[in-house]
């Protein structure tokens, strides 16, 4: 949908009007008028259930908008990690405004949340916070097509040589990688593919190397790439992941390798994360308006004072493809 | 039918008296034989009659002699004297003003309607005052126009629609011969589908709204086609930079059947194909539309009307995507004059409004389409019993078809199953009845008072998911629980009972011979909405119908009104205040995108909301300098409180401004006939911006530097503000040729004024793309430049 209003936009404005159609930089006027927040407490973090990753949160003061400085990080804040109503325990700070704990680690179905003190030298946002429950959900399982593939580090993923490849010439093919899976059980399933990396490797004889790594492309920040039982029912599935994009080519003597990361995340954090999705990429003609954004941070004393972010529990995924030329 | 339409007779039959005596018949224009809606027959003692939507009038005095004055705005006044002895029918025929600078002495009679009619908010214009407006891009546009009065303002350059008093754009009910338009625009709201060349005049109500109407909260723009020229052939072309147009009408049979045929056509594909580049010139990129509409009389009693508009937007880039979408609209109309003083009108419509877009991946191509379309059948009387009531009743029953999203993925690749999701169709319909009185109690008050009955029923066949029951009446997919199928016809959901009744009044009280008081209060029902949840709106948002989940939106509007004449009425001065409540509105959660989506209510929620303002109008109504300046203060807000947790309200549940609060609006509209051959005209519009949302803050989640804000619409872009002008100089008509043509040029935005159409924020990014840390605001314009216009018009 997100690609038939960006064609929308294109042709409304480059066919008809494009050339009297113009962006300006309003910063400083915007700058003057616009009336700023209050600092408030602003939280990232995480419970995952990878050992290598833990529990972690980052802690910072917000800043208007426009500001070009540095984020302020708080330090020496106290973290209490809840798993429902039982203590988990504190997440001790590792670094400036970061707090880990790798022994911390998520279990599916279960919810999660933390409480935070603020020292009383962050004047306006010190004292008690909280996160709300965030619910584990499960991740998916990936399963085994019901057509023949080539399989590639125990994932699943269509890179068929039939007519599934299209040639641009001999020295070159299309792939359009798609995923098998089985989404759980009942409604509120979402993923939340979070970072990929996109690497081409120079492989003169095809699979039977040398390998040799060129330039790895990693996905920005700002691509949130989401999907929910909406758009994937439950049960069996087949579906071409939307960040993957356009068909990649790939040549005779060039393999690319994809590693991406998907999480598995609530409602609550999807409806988040679709917002923020919307006004990181907002400003187009068509697009949806920016609206506001309040993830699950709170005062402990006054559950209508937001601080921005979110604190969820997740399950990961780490996943790998790699196309090359079937011929 | 018969036996009922013989009561209806015999029932006027007998509220007559003895003594008195009906006159009626039709006011028409001498040259084409058209009837004239809201001419008025009026007799030296001030008693009088307005004629309706089909030129009919009907008076019913006491035997005497009278002098009688039929007028027009924009054409010459007849006087009369007849002897009425006896009930009779006279037609007049009325002429067109030729000769504008000379418009105030021909016009004998006083200028004063607007004084002696209850209905208030409401302006008529007609086809030559609608040209008398600088055009954009070589076209009269009806809805350009209709920006220009209190109270009406523009969504934006490239948006389709315009709002009323604080409405969205959904809340207004848009007619084309009775047929309803679901979206006014073609591209992206750059025109409108109405041809000015088609066009024979336009009401907009934007309260005291009439019974005979209701289906939207708003306001109600009630647009009709030339009939057809009973006499003679004639036509009109204009050829402009981007599209042309062609009016052709003339007698079938003389006095007896007449045609009109329209159509216009954009090229600015054509002009794309001079492109070298291969990229451009392959694209497709127009629209056209096309009216047409005949009527015969079978005899001085009986008529019949066929009038059908289509019209069509494409879009293309060869092998990649094709999008077409359009409106098509059917009338058939029957006026049967049961005696002079009952008039019957039967009206069948079909309206429908589609969309289809088609992608052309190498692995896959993809078809989506949607549509609406209604079947409405009407009947309406107009019984005018004596001088003192004009009664207005009758009813319809709409039937609705929904089909909110179609979409078919057929893979290249044989051995991947296509896909094919289909959105369930909707189906309901909406009966109305109605019965309005227009009653002059005396010379100085008039009283109009009426009552319509609506409801809805919301039918199969479909499946409605059932949500786990939450305090506050929250419905998420997560807490979804089962479906219930529901048969063919069977009843999902009815909106029915007291709650359908929608009072409509309107008082005039004329204070002294040049001033009135006037006062309006209407409650609208509005059961289908319009999902769009974007900058600016698109064809592909679509109209979902009232139902479990969806209550229809209800508005009370009241609104006080002074209006004093000058000059004996050349000059009119209108002052209005209004307030208008709504509740069960229509907005969305935070972030939705809620187009393809079956259970459509998860991604909205009901508020309240409240509109109101003072509008002030003074007219020049005659003489060679014409126009109006209009000012209006508005504010337009909502409030939106429903949900478990305050996070999930809208604002935390506080007012805030809806997207079109605009609290100043300032237009100057000016025609000049500077000479005999040549005319100007410029109009100059202010408007405070639009809200939007600006970030409060920003901080960063996950490596995502993003924007915060709690509240929504908590800001303003800069004011609106665009100066056209035009001159339309006509070719001097040496050799007595039977056809005129001119030049109209012009410039529209004339200093160049950079309006933002919205601001946006973003993180900067370096020349590779990466992300730097630095944000900015930037602001998007449609015409950021003067925008210049010739278009060769005939006329024959």
């Amino acid at each position: 949908m997100r690609a038939m209003k960006k064609s929308f936009y294109y042709l409304a404005l480059t066919l008809a009007f494009g050339f009297t159609a113009c962006e300006t930089d309003v910063t400083d006027k915007v700058k003057t008028d616009a009336f700023d927040g209050a600092a408030a407490l602003s939280v990232s973090g995480a419970i995952t259930d990878v050992d290598t990753i833990g529990t972690y949160i980052d802690l910072r003061v917000s800043s208007p908008y426009l500001e070009t400085g540095a984020d302020t990080r708080v330090e020496g804040a106290t973290i209490r990690l809840f798993d429902g109503d039982s203590l988990l325990g504190l997440v001790p700070e590792v670094s400036p405004g970061r707090y880990e704990e790798l022994a911390f680690q998520s279990i599916w179905n279960h919810h999660y949340r933390i409480e935070i003190e603020v020292p009383s030298s962050y004047q306006g946002i010190e004292g008690s916070w909280e996160s709300t429950l965030d619910h584990c959900n499960p991740h998916l399982s990936l399963i085994a097509p019901l057509f023949p593939i080539l399989e590639e580090d125990s994932t699943y993923f269509d890179f068929r040589t039939g007519d599934s490849v299209y040639y641009a010439d001999a020295d070159s093919a299309y792939y359009s990688p798609y995923i098998f899976y089985l989404d759980p059980a009942g409604k509120g399933n979402s993923y939340w593919v979070k970072s990929y990396a996109t690497t081409k490797i120079y492989a003169p004889n095809g699979l039977q190397g040398p390998f040799q790594p060129q330039e790895t492309e990693i996905s920005p920040a700002n691509s949130i790439n989401l999907y929910n039982d909406e758009q994937s029912p439950e049960g069996p599935q087949i579906a071409r992941y939307n960040f993957l994009g356009p068909p990649y080519t790939v040549y005779r003597d060039t393999l690319i390798n994809i590693v991406f990361e998907t999480r598995s995340v609530s409602e609550k954090l999807y409806d988040y994360l679709t917002i923020m999705s919307t006004n990181v990429n907002n400003g187009g003609l068509f697009s949806v308006p920016y609206s506001p954004q309040i993830g699950n941070i709170r005062r402990s004393d006054d559950t209508t004072i937001f601080g921005l972010g979110y604190f969820s529990a997740t399950s990961i995924r780490f996943d790998s493809i790699t196309m090359f030329h079937p011929f | 039918m018969k036996n009922w339409l013989l009561i209806i007779a015999l029932f006027s039959a007998l509220t007559g008296t003895a003594q008195n005596v009906t006159i009626s018949g039709y006011i028409k224009d001498s040259k084409s034989g058209e009837e004239l809606i809201n001419a008025s027959i009026v007799n030296e003692k001030n008693q009088g009659a307005v004629t309706n939507f089909y030129g009919f009038y009907s008076l019913t005095l006491p035997a005497g002699t009278y002098e009688f004055t039929v007028s027009y705005i924009g054409y010459e006044s007849i006087k009369q004297t007849i002897k009425l002895t006896s009930s009779q029918t006279i037609d007049f025929e009325l002429s067109e003003s030729t000769n504008e600078l000379m418009e105030v002495e021909v016009t004998a009679k006083k200028l004063d309607e607007n004084l002696n009619k209850a209905e208030m908010s409401t302006t008529q214009l007609s086809a030559k005052q609608i040209k008398a407006i600088p055009q954009f891009l070589g076209e009269f546009d009806v809805i350009r126009s209709i920006t220009l009065l209190p109270g009406v303002t523009t969504v934006g350059e490239g948006a389709s629609g315009f709002n009323v008093r604080g409405g969205k754009t959904d809340q207004n009910l848009i007619l084309l011969d009775q047929a309803p338009v679901y979206n006014s625009s073609h591209i992206f709201g750059f025109f409108s589908v109405f041809n000015g060349d088609a066009v024979r005049d336009l009401t907009l109500y934007k309260g005291g709204i009439p019974a005979p109407y209701g289906g939207r909260l708003s306001s109600v723009l009630d647009v009709y086609q030339k009939e057809g020229n009973m006499r003679e052939y004639g036509g009109t072309m204009g050829i402009g930079l981007l599209s042309s147009r062609l009016m052709f009408e003339g007698p079938i049979i003389n006095d007896k059947a007449s045609f009109m045929v329209a159509g216009r056509r954009s090229y600015q594909d054509l002009l794309l194909r001079l492109s070298k580049n291969d990229d451009i010139n392959s694209l497709v990129a127009n629209f056209y539309d096309f009216n047409a509409k005949v009527n015969y009389k079978f005899n001085d009693k009986s008529r019949l009307y066929l009038s059908a508009y289509y019209g069509k937007d494409a879009f293309g880039v060869p092998g990649l995507v094709k999008f077409n979408w359009g409106n098509l609209g059917l009338t058939g109309r029957w006026n049967y004059l049961i005696n002079d003083k009952l008039f019957l009108n039967v009206s069948s419509i079909y309206s429908d409004y589609d969309y289809a877009i088609g992608f052309d991946f190498p692995t896959v191509k993809v078809d989506n389409i949607a549509y609406i379309n209604n079947q409405a059948n009407k009947f309406a009387f107009s019984y005018f019993p004596n001088t003192k009531h004009n009664i207005n009743f009758g009813g319809e029953a709409i039937v609705y078809d929904f089909e909110p999203f179609s979409v078919t993925a057929d893979f290249v690749d044989t051995a991947i199953t296509d896909v094919s999701i289909e959105l369930q169709n909707e189906y309901a319909v909406e009966p109305a009845v109605y019965i309005e009185d227009d009653w002059k109690v005396n010379n100085r008050l008039t009283i109009r008072s009426g009552l319509r009955y609506s409801s809805f029923y919301n039918v199969g066949a479909r499946d409605v998911v059932n949500y786990t029951p939450t305090a506050n009446g929250t419905v998420r997919n997560d807490l979804i629980t089962d479906t219930t199928s529901f048969g063919s016809g069977e009843i999902i959901k009815a909106f029915d009972g007291l709650q359908g009744l929608e009072p409509r009044f309107g008082l005039n009280y004329k204070t002294t011979e040049n001033s009135a008081v006037k006062l309006s209060y209407n409650r609208m029902r509005q059961y289908i909405h319009l999902i769009s949840n974007t900058t600016s709106s698109l064809p592909i948002d679509t109209w979902r119908p009232s139902g479990t989940y969806i209550d229809p939106g209800v508005a009370d509007q009241v609104a006080v009104g002074v209006n004093r004449n000058f000059k004996e009425g050349e000059y009119q001065l209108s002052v209005e205040t209004y307030y208008k409540s709504m509740r069960n509105l229509v907005d969305y959660k935070n972030g939705a995108q809620p187009t393809g989506v079956d259970n459509i209510e998860v991604d909205l929620m009901t508020g309240r909301g409240r509109s109101y303002g003072v509008e002030v109008q003074l007219d020049k109504k005659i003489g060679a300098l014409t126009g109006w300046i209009a000012y209006t203060y508005s504010r337009s807000q909502l409030q939106v409180d429903l949900g478990a947790t305050p996070d999930e309200w809208i604002n935390l549940g506080q007012w805030y401004s809806a997207a079109q609060d605009k609290p100043h609006d300032l237009a100057i509209v000016a025609a000049w006939a500077a000479a005999k051959n040549i005319s100007i005209s410029g109009s100059f519009i202010y408007q405070t911006g639009k809200p939007y949302t600006y970030p409060e803050a920003r901080s960063v989640y996950e490596g995502i530097l993003y924007p915060f804000s709690l509240t929504r619409n908590n800001s303003r872009t800069p004011a609106y503000h665009r100066l056209d002008l035009s001159m339309d100089l006509k070719v001097p008509n040496k050799k007595e040729r039977e056809w005129q043509s001119s030049w109209n040029v012009g410039v529209y935005n004339l200093y160049g004024r950079n309006n933002a159409f919205s601001i946006f924020f973003e993180e900067v990014l370096d020349d590779n793309g990466n992300a730097t840390g630095q944000t900015k605001a930037t602001q998007l314009s449609i015409f950021a430049t003067a925008i210049p216009m010739i278009t060769y018009n005939l006329e024959f």
